[in-house]
């Protein structure tokens, strides 16, 4: 029973750290390539879980066909998104960007508000179930963590075996230097900021197959992907996975044995304990 | 210059204490409807003076203010519970609403102010959350039911209350007056120049940091304590997140650091929210998101640097604080 019970937690954990990770990639690329730290994250994850519910509920679709549809939104609110707004704001002084994307996640999640009622919706889509010595493996977890790792696992291989990925690599090292060995940088700034907010509706079409959506619930969503990016160090996409691994554990745990309730807390808890003891992140070098 | 400008200092804090009498007479006068109106405005008030307090004068931008109007009201909530049998006067609650806020301030921002910037932020809003979630799960606090006072405190009584937040805002008013001028703000606008060399040039910033988020923390506090005397109630939405966005858009369109923006942008905003609230009671907030982006690219040092943007061009030699 006490190891049944640990198993099923640490496999929630894993499964759920793997599909967190996905969105705080989205994050970790955009705050790398730009110094924007995007607030706003957590409404476009549940942009993107109203993406396949709405799809579901309405032609009765598959969520796994759904998903290129998440892609397509994410893709068109991000070039959107850096046309008309984050062009204006990028490497201006002091706290701009922030506030400006506060007001985006503002309009977005009222937008979400107004359309769909503020109402809590499931996608009632469920994938079969595996039992192995007696623990759950949920398929509407597995399915995701899958698909998030794959994802993930493809991004690395563009970043690290592209001449595309290396300049945004080179990007986020450092602006000045890639942009002297002839790297269009705003081009890379417009190309990355919009495959981070792809990635975060993308994973939010993820998310939508296990957490209730409510328009009003971006919040421990942008929360939860801060936690990730600081501790698994920012612009590292790895560091994200691994970091993801953790708080997706650390929550698992403290709904097992305390009460679901306190889980985002503890996020938060880890949060703030990560921005104090070790603010480079796991691993990063002390400057 | 420098004589002039202190001078000018000085006129901003009468315009603002003789718009606070005005008010505050007429609020005194009107009905109560035009009274528990014209409350809501002074709370505003209150809130963006408080955060100005911080946030403004040293340009650290903090998106968990509202924590310590929670606490404030959730004390004084539990202070009214316990103490049902040997009442005491309402106004002591709500003192030690705001004392506690600011001691909550201070071991909140005993480490998270050590961080700057960008990450100051997000740990602001971490905390705000994690505050709210403990509180949410926490069953002596009522949990997500909150705790309700009703027949414990005095009942609903506008007017007293009304000169309760007015005392309030003549404070915070004279308060961020001092700060101004003290050495204090004096400190706190080099750390919004440059920390570093603040900080090189004897400035202790990180003491001045805190004294002055507390500060601000102590009059949320107060505003939170009075809150809940009127609705005789305490719950977790008064740690809504839609509360900073009232409270920083209005001292972004009033002006960042400065003694009469806070007042201009606060009453401006109120007004135009509460009548958007009514023409449009579901857009209101879509509108306040596309009104912070518009003023953050296109006015970042609000109404009061747009005046004196006039004033340079008209080659007056004076400007507003």
């Amino acid at each position: 029973m006490f190891l049944d019970l640990l198993a099923q937690t640490i496999v929630t954990g894993v499964l759920v750290g793997l599909i967190l990770s996905l969105a705080s990639i989205g994050m970790t690329i955009i705050f790398g390539i730009m110094r924007i730290f995007n607030i706003a994250s957590g409404d476009l994850v549940i942009l993107g879980c109203y993406v396949i519910f709405w799809l579901n509920a309405v032609f009765a679709l598959d969520p796994i066909i759904g998903f290129p549809v998440a892609i397509l939104v994410g893709a068109v609110l991000g070039a959107g998104l850096y046309y008309f707004l984050i062009r204006h704001i990028v490497r201006t002084v002091g706290l701009r960007s922030l506030m400006v994307l506060f007001g985006v996640s503002s309009i977005l999640s009222n937008s979400m508000l107004v359309a769909w009622e503020p109402l809590t919706r499931t996608v009632p889509v469920f994938y079969p179930n595996w039992v192995v010595a007696e623990v759950v493996i949920p398929g509407n977890k597995l399915l995701p963590a899958i698909v998030s790792v794959i994802t993930t696992i493809v991004l690395l291989v563009v970043l690290n075996y592209t001449y595309f990925g290396r300049s945004i690599r080179a990007t986020v090292s450092n602006w000045k230097a890639a942009s002297l060995v002839g790297i269009n940088v705003n081009k890379i700034y417009a190309a990355g900021f919009t495959i981070g907010i792809t990635l975060t509706v993308f994973s939010g079409a993820l998310i939508s197959l296990v957490y209730p959506i409510e328009p009003y619930g971006g919040l421990p969503f942008s929360l939860y992907a801060f936690t990730i990016v600081i501790l698994g160090t920012v612009g590292d996409p790895v560091g994200c996975l691994v970091a993801g691994l953790i708080i997706g554990l650390a929550t698992s745990f403290t709904g097992s044995y305390w009460t679901q309730g306190m889980a985002p807390a503890v996020s938060y808890i880890i949060l703030v304990l990560t921005f104090l003891i070790r603010p480079e992140g796991l691993f990063g070098k002390r400057r | 210059m420098m004589s002039t400008k202190n001078l000018l200092g000085k006129s901003s804090l009468i315009i603002s204490l003789a718009f606070a009498v005005v008010v505050g007479i007429i609020g005194f006068m009107t009905e109560a409807a035009t009274t528990a109106y014209l409350y809501a405005m002074i709370e505003l008030l209150i809130l963006a003076y408080s955060l100005n307090i911080f946030t403004g004068f040293s340009g650290y931008v903090n998106f968990g203010h509202v924590i310590y109007y929670g606490l404030g009201a959730y004390v004084v909530a539990v202070l009214a519970f316990n103490l049902v049998a040997t009442p005491l006067p309402t106004f002591l609650y709500v003192i030690a609403g705001g004392v506690f806020a600011s001691l909550a301030a201070i071991a909140i921002g005993f480490p998270v102010l050590k961080l700057r910037g960008d990450y100051f932020a997000i740990a602001t809003l971490g905390v705000n959350e994690a505050v709210k979630v403990i509180i949410i799960n926490t069953k002596q606090l009522g949990e997500s039911r909150g705790i309700a006072i009703l027949g414990y405190i005095p009942t609903y009584d506008i007017k007293g209350l009304y000169a309760m937040v007015m005392v309030t805002l003549f404070a915070v008013i004279l308060f961020t007056y001092f700060v101004y001028k003290s050495r204090l703000g004096y400190g706190l606008r080099a750390i919004k120049d440059d920390e570093d060399v603040a900080e090189a040039m004897g400035v202790n910033t990180r003491r001045y940091k805190i004294i002055s988020y507390s500060l601000g923390a102590f009059f949320a506090g107060v505003a939170g304590g009075i809150i809940t005397l009127l609705y005789a109630y305490a719950f977790p939405d008064y740690f809504v997140i839609g509360r900073t966005i009232d409270m920083l858009v209005a001292l972004v369109l009033g002006g960042f650091g400065t003694i009469l923006g806070p007042l201009i942008g606060s009453v401006l905003y109120y007004i135009v929210k509460d009548y958007l609230l009514i023409r449009f009671p579901f857009y209101h907030q879509i509108i306040f998101g596309v009104a912070l982006i518009v003023l953050i690219l296109f006015l970042p040092s609000g109404i009061v640097g747009l005046i004196n943007r006039l004033l340079m061009k008209k080659g007056k030699r004076f400007r507003l604080d």
